[in-house]
């Protein structure tokens, strides 16, 4: 009889440890699944942003209107070219 | 996560790096594509020439624009004498001392820019309409830039934006 109480308080035991066991790794996985997902969302979110930015910054720059569509300068260089255009824009400012 | 900031910023400074080339990198036209005005002064010494294709005047206009710059007293005088620019006399240039350029307009004939062609060019109104009505020169010069500007007005809508406002100060 007392070997038949000390065999259902080590089944007892044994239940209980098992149960502790599911439980912490059911808590395991529900965190690790937690945790996956906030990194999926901050990831998702992360480079939405960086997608948004860089179109906003190509529409940004893309938008404004060029000076001009071409120019030829008989001494060519890039000083020179952008004197010319400030030069004329004084010009037209000034008419 | 520090990764991810940098290859961010990275996509971020190549977008904006591509976009600022394709606009600001010059494009060059070629000598065809030049006005005869410009082909003119390309090699006068004391002159620098340049050709200005589509300037923006305004929102949605574009002008050409040949400019002219003088880089020596002998190339101002050269193109004083070319566009009969008048030398101003003492009292206007006390008014120049301000700092604003001044800015003398003129309407270029139509073969000012090729005078060889005013030579063969043989008096027929209905051609000299045509091409008049085609392309304005419409010279402005500054004596305190010493530069011409000469912009090719091919559409009245190019005339208004540019000197529109002082016809219409001229009829209220």
């Amino acid at each position: 009889m007392k070997q038949n109480d000390i065999n259902e308080t080590d089944i007892e035991l044994m239940l209980q440890r098992y149960a502790r066991q599911r439980m912490e790794q059911q808590i395991l996985d529900e965190g690790d699944a937690l945790y996956s997902h906030h990194l999926r969302r901050a990831s998702l979110r992360h480079y939405g942003v960086t997608a948004f930015a860089a179109v906003l910054l190509v529409v940004s720059l893309w938008g404004a209107t060029p000076q001009v569509s071409a120019q030829a300068t008989n001494r060519a260089t890039l000083a020179d070219r952008h004197a010319a255009i400030a030069t004329t824009d004084l010009i037209i400012h000034n008419l | 996560m520090r990764r991810r900031w940098v290859i961010s910023l990275l996509v971020l400074t190549i977008a904006a790096v591509a976009v600022l080339l394709v606009k600001y990198w010059p494009r060059t036209t070629s000598d065809n594509e030049c006005s005869a005005l410009y082909r003119r002064y390309l090699d006068r010494d004391g002159i620098q020439a340049s050709y200005i294709q589509g300037k923006a005047i305004g929102d949605t206009l574009r002008v050409d624009v040949t400019l002219l710059q003088a880089t020596s007293p002998s190339g101002w005088q050269q193109l004083c004498h070319d566009f009969n620019i008048p030398t101003p006399d003492s009292s206007a240039l006390a008014l120049l001392q301000d700092g604003n350029p001044d800015i003398t307009l003129s309407i270029l004939p139509p073969h000012f820019s090729d005078p060889s062609q005013e030579e063969m060019h043989t008096p027929d109104p209905s051609q000299e309409e045509r091409l008049s009505s085609d392309m304005m020169l419409l010279a402005a010069s500054s004596h305190t830039l010493q530069c011409v500007s000469v912009f090719h007005i091919t559409t009245p809508q190019q005339f208004d934006a540019l000197v529109g406002h002082h016809i219409d100060q001229l009829n209220p």
